[in-house]
Parts: C-alpha cells; structure tokens; sequence
C-alpha cells in the first residue's frame, strides 16, 4: 500500500505544525519507500556502491512531496526523521545479522540487504548505537546532532536550522562528541575483548 | 565514568571545546588551571582529549560511508551553507522558469531542467550558482561561461537563451536543454561502427575548433559534458571551466592558481596536472583521450589509482598504450572476466561465442593499428608542442584517414618510436641510443642554421633537394634502427645502428661531398656524445678531409669541421693534437668575422689545453681575453664571468700561484651564489676550489669552512657516488692529511678512489693524483712499501698528462721525496728531481 503523495505532505505539514503523532504515522511510510528506492539505486549503480543517505533521503524526500513546493523547514526535518530512520534499519539489520550469526533468531525483521554495511561493521554500529543511547542520557541534542550528521547526511547549516541553533554550537557540540564517542567505542570493543 | 552525569558532562564539554581550540601544548596548562581542584573533571577532560584525533574504529572509517559527499576530513565550518537542494527544488521559481528537477549537480553549480512559465513545452537547462559556494572567484567564473556560451554559435554547442538572477540574489542563466547520453554510453548502446565513431567524433572537434577561433580554452572535455541527442548530434554542453586565451582577459578575469583549477583527472593532460599553462593544446590532448575511448573503451593509460599524486605521475611520465594494443589487452582480460559491463563496438556481444569475439578484436585491432594508433598518440603526445598544432590540423588528419590518404601524423613517427622503443629498454645502449638521437637530432639544426648562410652560395632549389635527401637519409636510418621488427633479437646497440648508417651514408652519397661530409660529422659527433671517441675520430676526420678537399680556402663548414675535430680530440685528452686543431679553427674564425665572444668557449677549450700541457702564460692571455669579452658582452656579474673568473683563478692555483688564485674564485663564488642560490652544484665547485687554494695557502680552518658546506649539499643534488662528491671527499682527505689525522684521510680517500677508478680511464691523472694522495697517507703512517709502488707511479702519469709544473706533480714529487726522508732504509732513486718548494709561486 503505497503512501500517496499527499498523505505524506498532510502528515509532515501536520508535524511540522507540532502534531506529534503524525511522526509515528509518517515513520513507517517514509520507511517503504527509503528502501523502495534504495533498492533501485542499488540496482542501477555498481556493485560494491555504498549507500549514500544523502542521495537516497533527497530521493525519497522528492518521490513522497510530488511536485508540491515547499518550505525549507519541512524539508530539514524530513530530513531529521530519515536520519533517525536510517539509523533503526542500520542498527535492527546488525543486530538480526549478529543474532543470526550466533544461530539464534531472536529477531524476525524483515530487512532488505540493501541497508547493510559490510558484516564486519555490525559490532561497530550496534555499539555507536549504544553509544547514541548513552549520549542522548547526558546530552538528547548533541546526541541527535550526532544522529543527523551521521545517518543522515546532513551539513552543519542544515543541522542548525533544523536544531534552530547557531551553527558554531552545532560544530562545537560535533567536536566534542566526537572524542566522547570515540572513547565508549573503545570501551565497548574492549569489553567485547 | 560510572559518577558521570549531564552537570558533569556539560562542564567537562566546556572545557573540551575551548581546550579543542588551543594548540596541543598549551591544552594540559589550560585544563588544569581550569579546572583547579575538581580532579574528576580534570580526569575526564584530560582524557577525552586524548581521543581527538580520528581512529580506526566505526565512527571515523566505517561511517566515512555514510558521511556526506562533500564534507571535509575535519568537518569544519567550511562544510557549511544550506544543503544543495535549496540551490534548487522542483517547482522552483527562477526568472521566467520553473524547476522541474534537478539534473546534475556540479562543482560549482547545480543544473536543473526547467520550463518557460509562459510555455511549458520550452525546456531548458537551468544553472545555478550553488549559494554555499558563492565566491567572487566563482561569481566570475559563472558570469564568464555565460559570456563564452553566449560568444560560440554553433550546432554542436549548446545555445544560451538568457539569464539574470534570482530573488535570493543568486545569478543564473538558461541554456538549451539537451536531451542525450554522454557521447561514450551513446557510441556504445548503439554500438556503432569505428567509422561512425570518427564522425561523431569530428563533429565534436568542430565544436571546439569554433571555441578555440573564439580564443576559448574549454579544459574540461569529457564525455560527461559532450551529449548526443537522439538525432544523433553531439552537443558541448559545460563551459563551467573554460577559459579566454585573450591575454587581457585571461589575465583579468581568470587567475587560476595551478592546483586549484578543478578538471577531470582521466581527461587532463600533462600541463593541466602540473599546473602549467594552459592552452589549445590542452583540449587537443582531452580530445585524444576522448578518442581514445571511442575507439577502444580503455583510458590511453591504467588510472585506476586513488591517488592523485600517482594519478598526475602516469599522466606526465607514461607512455599510452596504443589504441590498438589496447583493444587487444581488453580481449585478453575481458575474456577471462566477462562481468563488465561496458560494451563498445570494439568488443562484440557478451553474448556471441568466444572465437568470434576473438576474430573480431583482431579484426578491429588491425582496422585501429597504424593510421588511428598514431592520430591519437600525436594527440596524447607529453609535450604539447609535438601534438597536432590545431585542433583542425587534428580533424584533418581523421579526414584524410577516412579518405585513405596518407596522416599527418604518421609523419616522423619513426622518432616518436624510437624513443618509445628506447624508453622501454632501459638499458645502457638504450641511453646511449637515446642520447644519439639527441645529438643527431641538434646536429641536424645546426646543420639547418648553417645552411641558411650557405644559401647565398648555394642554388636554393639545390639546398632544399640535399636538405630531403638528408632528413630522409635520417630516416630511413632511423626507421631500419629502430623499428623492433627489423632489429635482430629486438635490441639494437647505438653501435650497430651507427655502422648501419656508415653503410648507407657511404652508399647513398655518392658523388654529394658536402651532403657526405656533414652526415659524417653528425655521426662523429654522436660517438662523441656517447664517449666513444675512437670510433668519433675516423668519421670526424673524414669529414674534415672531404670538406678540406671541398672548400678552397676559408669557409664556415671547414671551421666548424676543425673545431669538432679539436673538440674530440680534448675530450679525448689528447691535448696536443687538440691545441693544434683549435688554433686552425680559431684563426678560420676570425678570418671569417668571429669575435671573441663568438669563440669563447672553443678559446677556453684552447686555454684548458694550453693549462694542462703546461703553458701557463699562453693559458692566461687566452683565458683573459675570454673573460674580457664576457665582462664587455655580458656585464661582470655575469655566470659566464663567473665560468672565466672560475678558469683563470683553477689556472693560478694549479701554477702554484695560490695567492692571486683567491681573488678570481671568491668572486666567481659570489656571482654564483647570486645567480644560483647556495644551493647550486656550481657553487658547490667554486667553494671546493677555493678551499683548495685557502689550503695551499696553510690556512686549514678557512679551507675546512669551505669544504664542510659542500659535500651534504652535493649528495643530496647528485648522490652519494657522483663524481663530484667524491671531489670533495678528496679535497678533505688532504686536508685532513694535513691536519695530522692520516686514518681520516684514508677512510675518506677510499670510496673517492673507488668513485675515480669506476668513471675514469686506467692512467687518469685524477686517479694518479688521487693515489699520490694516498701514498702520501701511506708515508704517514708507515707502510713505506705500497707508499713507494703508489707514489712512483701516480708521479709519472702526472708527469706524463698535466706537465712538470702543475701543481699535482709538483706535490706528487714532493711527497716522494718526503717517503724517502722518512724511510730511513732506502734511498730516493738517483733519477727522481729535486724537490722544489710548492708554497709561493
């Protein structure tokens, strides 16, 4: 069941209205169609591309508003939600793909492949993951700016309008995650021994 | 960090953050101060800086993948600016258009088909400044592919219709939307014929013909921006970087730092990869690896590497494959791995059966060899200056190929082979045979130069007939030498190819003295170059005999013929015969209308000579007329002054006149540095000699100033077993030797010895002079019997080559007679001349 163009832009004019439930309805839409497309572009690009959030988002963004003009605020937090999107596939793959490895099948996702990075990067996105989770504890807004600019794509500018926080905060709190994250990943795979 | 909490973490991200700003050494001062006594801040500050820099985990190499495309390696601000959608967006309002979607998106500018508001069947193609790349630079750019655009009417060129800007202030225009496929995909879907290929091909080339007669340099030809409609027109499409050739243009409008120029790697050519100039010829060479594609579906070379440093290596150092080969090579791997995707006429269907695919290539790889091999290769070629001179000499040539007329480019291809043929056998004779198409190559311009005086004597149409028979001469010679399938066992020496021409000159020159006489001298002139001097001399003197024979009396041709002759003769080392040769010639000269300044390097030459057979004051006179007429001509801070200078100060020292040798070479250094920079090998040599001549003189350190600035210098210019490296060990060793450190002396005197005995001939002087010194280590330390052996004889070939009274034999004599007064159980031979005191003139 296909999303029609203009339940989409109804739902995201209504969250950007401030209708939160409207994101939990336009979540698994806009999901279908991230790896609808994915799925094409995998077909017509090389083999061994990887997947480019950025080129798949602004695909999806496109397909779902039709021709519709519109502003650039909706458009940033399409943006923000395909971040957090592309992360849930990312990590639920790794996790069914670990789960699997181990023979178990605690998870039944159905996941396309097309969403995976390599195998041997699975550990290594469950635990930034986790990482996020932690992070999001002390601090949700640099954790979501790191989601953002990680799974989504997304530029510093464009971090900031959506975060509606000057762009300099939204370098000083990348950079400063960054060596946080660095140091739970560490962690992490240390444990993991 | 079980105790971390959001207070805690806020904090310690403060301190993080203005701690990231700071250089790595005030970092830890900073933290502590700021933190004073809260030691768990401290801590955590203290270690989370040491997870600054980028690791190898997830975050920073498996998440590369997902960063986006244009962000920099350290993320920082200058990744900034809207995202490139709100460049453009559908539905867009620009001008009078209306975005429909975006098509491509640039370096500097993102393209958009869009329709006319008025009249939605009117497409065009929309570019736009991308806002977070706005620039002054870039603004001139755009502005100036506007204007190029707008200059090129043409059917292969993209029309412009009209720009302006939009309501954010960015400026824009509208170009004709060409609906195709890159010219590469299009050859290839429809997999046409090679012939088609070719015509497509020129019609592209008229294109930017049009571009280039309108002084435009389009610098970016590639596929990508050469689409083809379904008509089956080729369309340029992007002048994003193009470039006026009109100096005041360029020089306004384009100050394209080298480096910064964005391009296209695989279509780029040598000077766009180095930074240099741009010009027509850039294009020429874009177009040939567009060609070169068309016809076979490879790259001219393997690009397949990521880095850009090896990328511009192979593009400016190797030789393409030639289209031919490459079709071949194709076959060879694309039988084995059928998975490309990419087919071209060249390679027949995936589907049909191997021995067809087979038959095919050869049929195509023959259909390429010869005429398309070399058009294309002329067009690759490194230097510009050897490609096509145009692009529509270049498109002519494609035309006469289709036409099944003789190629241009096919013309002195025998050169361009050999080379190619001598590059690939890096062996010795290959250098050799290298050098002796160098030679051969000069002495034919000069030759030319010459004959332009001989025209007045000569009936014109007589000089232009010995002129072809000459280059075709040359020729014939080279094609019979260089050609792979005609030499034996594939390698050619520079020695058979020489007697080979011995054999044809002889032959074909019958009855043509003059033509004869100069053919021999080129060849002389090529053992010569290549050190072979006893086989230089027969031909070189046979030359000067015809031609003695020829001209009545002074003439040009018959001085030049002496002056060669001389000019072996002195690298030969035979310094009489040469002193005799070079005084004829001189005279000639002179008679002729010569001056000084003319002559000044055979008059060195002269003076050398007369330095090293012992003709000091004759050496003098000549040199000083040199450095006169080099003061007069040049100015006296000149480096052929400084060459003179040099000269005359070696001369005073090698007479034993170190007192007056200080002056010229301090000056001679001077100058050289000046022009130089400290840096140059021949400030490196003007430094040795003058601390020769400040150890001659007794003053050690001065001289040891000297010496110590020199040897890193030279070994890191010319490497560690460079003959002039060796030099400056030598001249240390005597210093050292003086210094009263005899093992020094000999540890540094040994590898120079090695060095001498491996470049020089058996009997040199610069060995015997460098095996004195040794003897003289040898005497010092007591081992009397090789001291004796070594000193005896490097005294009798200094004796016998650089004359009693330099300063070498001098000091050779002298250091027998000191091994005899310390060797107290033999006696000097009776014959041995008495010593005589080196210090003072």
């Amino acid at each position: 069941m296909p999303p029609t163009s203009s339940e989409v832009s109804r739902l995201l004019d209504a969250w950007s209205n401030g209708d939160t439930k409207a994101l939990d309805q336009l979540m698994p839409l806009v999901a279908d169609e991230l790896r609808v497309i994915a799925r094409r572009l995998f077909k017509t690009e090389s083999a061994g591309h990887t997947l480019q959030p950025t080129a798949l988002v602004n695909e999806a963004y496109i397909k779902l508003r039709g021709q519709r003009k519109v502003q650039w605020n909706s458009r940033a937090e399409f943006f923000g939600v395909a971040a957090n999107m592309i992360r849930h596939i990312l990590v639920d793959y790794a996790r069914h793909r670990q789960a699997k490895k181990r023979g178990g099948d605690v998870l039944k996702i159905p996941l396309d492949e097309v969403f995976a990075l390599p195998e041997e990067q699975d550990a290594g996105v469950i635990a930034l993951d986790e990482a996020l989770k932690d992070l999001a504890m002390l601090d949700p807004r640099q954790s979501r700016i790191v989601e953002l600019r990680i799974f989504g794509g997304l530029k510093f500018q464009e971090i900031a309008e959506l975060e509606k926080i000057g762009r300099t905060t939204v370098w000083r709190e990348w950079k400063t995650a960054l060596p946080w994250l660095r140091r739970e990943l560490s962690r992490s795979s240390a444990c993991r021994g | 960090m079980a105790a971390m909490t959001p207070e805690l973490w806020k904090r310690a991200k403060e301190l993080l953050a203005a701690a990231q700003e700071l250089e790595t050494r005030d970092r830890e001062s900073f933290v502590d101060e700021a933190c004073q006594d809260d030691v768990a801040l401290r801590e955590e500050v203290a270690e989370l800086l040491e997870y600054e820099e980028p690791g190898v985990g997830i975050l920073d190499i498996g998440l590369g993948l997902l960063r986006p495309p244009e962000s920099r390696e350290d993320g920082g601000l200058d990744d900034s600016g809207a995202g490139s959608l709100s460049a453009l967006h559908e539905g867009q309002r620009v001008g009078p258009y209306e975005v429909e979607r975006v098509l491509a998106e640039g370096g500097m500018g993102t393209v958009a088909l869009a329709v006319r508001e008025d009249d939605f069947s009117k497409q065009v193609a929309l570019k736009l400044i991308k806002p977070e790349k706005l620039s002054e630079d870039l603004l001139r750019r755009f502005q100036m592919e506007r204007q190029i655009l707008a200059s090129l009417a043409h059917p292969n060129i993209a029309v412009i219709h009209d720009g302006g800007t939009t309501e954010d202030g960015l400026p824009y225009f509208a170009m004709e939307y060409v609906e195709g496929v890159p010219i590469d995909r299009y050859c290839d879907a429809g997999r046409l014929s090679i012939r088609w290929r070719l015509e497509l091909f020129l019609k592209v080339c008229s294109a930017v013909e049009v571009a280039h007669h309108n002084l435009v340099v389009h610098r970016d030809l590639k596929p990508g921006n050469i689409l083809v409609t379904a008509a089956g027109v080729p369309k340029l499409i992007d002048f994003g970087i193009a470039k006026p050739l009109g100096a005041e243009l360029a020089a306004k409008s384009l100050a394209t730092a080298p480096g910064t120029t964005p391009m296209t790697v695989k279509y780029a050519s040598p000077e766009q990869v180095r930074g240099k100039q741009i010009n027509t010829a850039t294009d020429i060479y874009s177009l040939g690896v567009l060609l070169f594609e068309l016809l076979t579906g490879e790259a001219p070379y393997p690009l397949d590497s990521s880095s850009v440093i090896e990328l511009a290596r192979v593009i400016c150092e190797e030789e393409p494959q030639k289209p031919s080969s490459a079709i071949r090579h194709r076959q060879e791997t694309h039988s084995a791995d059928s998975a490309d995707a990419r087919q071209t006429a060249a390679t027949p269907s995936r589907n049909r059966r191997g021995e067809s695919r087979t038959s095919d290539t050869r049929r195509i790889s023959r259909r390429l060899a010869g005429d398309l091999d070399s058009i294309v290769l002329k067009a690759l070629r490194k230097d510009r200056r050897n490609r096509y001179s145009s692009v529509e000499q270049f498109s002519e040539d494609i035309r006469r190929h289709l036409a099944g007329l003789p190629v241009i480019a096919r013309e002195g291809t025998f050169v361009y082979r050999a080379g190619k043929y001598l590059r690939r056998n890096r062996r010795w004779l290959a250098t050799a045979s290298f050098l002796l198409l160098v030679v051969l190559a000069s002495a034919m311009m000069k030759i030319r130069a010459d004959r332009q005086i001989e025209r007045v004597k000569l009936d014109n149409l007589r000089a232009e007939n010995q002129a072809n028979m000459l280059s075709g001469l040359l020729k014939n010679l080279f094609i019979k030498a260089f050609n792979p399938d005609e030499a034996q066992g594939g390698s050619l020496t520079a020695s058979e190819v020489l007697d080979r021409g011995r054999e044809l000159i002889t032959a074909d020159l019958e009855g043509e003295p003059e033509l004869l006489a100069m053919q021999l001298e080129a060849m002389g002139m090529v053992y010569e170059e290549l050190g072979r001097y006893d086989r230089a001399r027969p031909l070189l003197a046979d030359s000067l005999r015809l031609r003695r024979r020829f001209y009545n009396g002074d003439h040009p041709l018959l001085a030049r013929g002496l002056n060669n002759m001389a000019a072996c003769f002195y690298r030969a080392g035979d310094d009489r015969r040469a002193e005799i040769l070079y005084r004829e010639a001189l005279w000639m000269r002179r008679r002729l209308g010569q001056e000084d300044i003319d002559l000044a390097k055979p008059m060195s030459n002269l003076a050398t000579i007369l330095m090293n057979l012992g003709k000091y004051e004759e050496a003098e006179e000549e040199y000083r007329r040199v450095l006169e007429s080099r003061e007069r001509v040049y100015g006296c801070e000149s480096t052929d002054v400084a060459t003179s200078l040099f000269s005359l100060g070696t001369l005073f020292y090698v007479r034993g006149d170190f007192e007056a040798a200080e002056a010229p070479l301090r000056k001679a250094l001077g100058i050289r540095s000046q022009a130089f920079g400290p840096e140059h090998t021949k400030v490196a040599s003007a430094r040795s000699t003058l601390g020769r001549i400040l150890h001659a003189q007794g003053r050690l350190e001065e001289a040891e100033e000297h010496f110590a600035a020199v040897p890193e210098l030279l070994r890191k210019r010319l490497g560690e077993d460079h003959i002039q490296v060796a030099f400056t060990k030598r001249d240390l060793a005597a210093l050292r030797l003086d210094q009263g450190d005899p093992a020094a002396a000999e540890l540094l005197l040994a590898p120079a010895l090695r060095v001498f005995r491996q470049t020089k001939p058996e009997g040199s002087w610069v060995i015997a002079d460098a095996e004195s010194l040794l003897g003289a280590c040898l005497t010092t330390t007591g081992r009397y019997e090789e001291a004796e052996a070594l000193l005896h004889r490097s005294y009798r070939i200094l004796r016998e080559q650089r004359s009693e009274r330099a300063i070498y034999t001098r000091k050779a004599l002298s250091r027998l007679h000191e091994l005899y007064a310390a060797w107290h159980e033999r006696e000097a031979p009776g014959d041995l001349p008495p010593n005589e005191p080196i210090t003072g003139s």
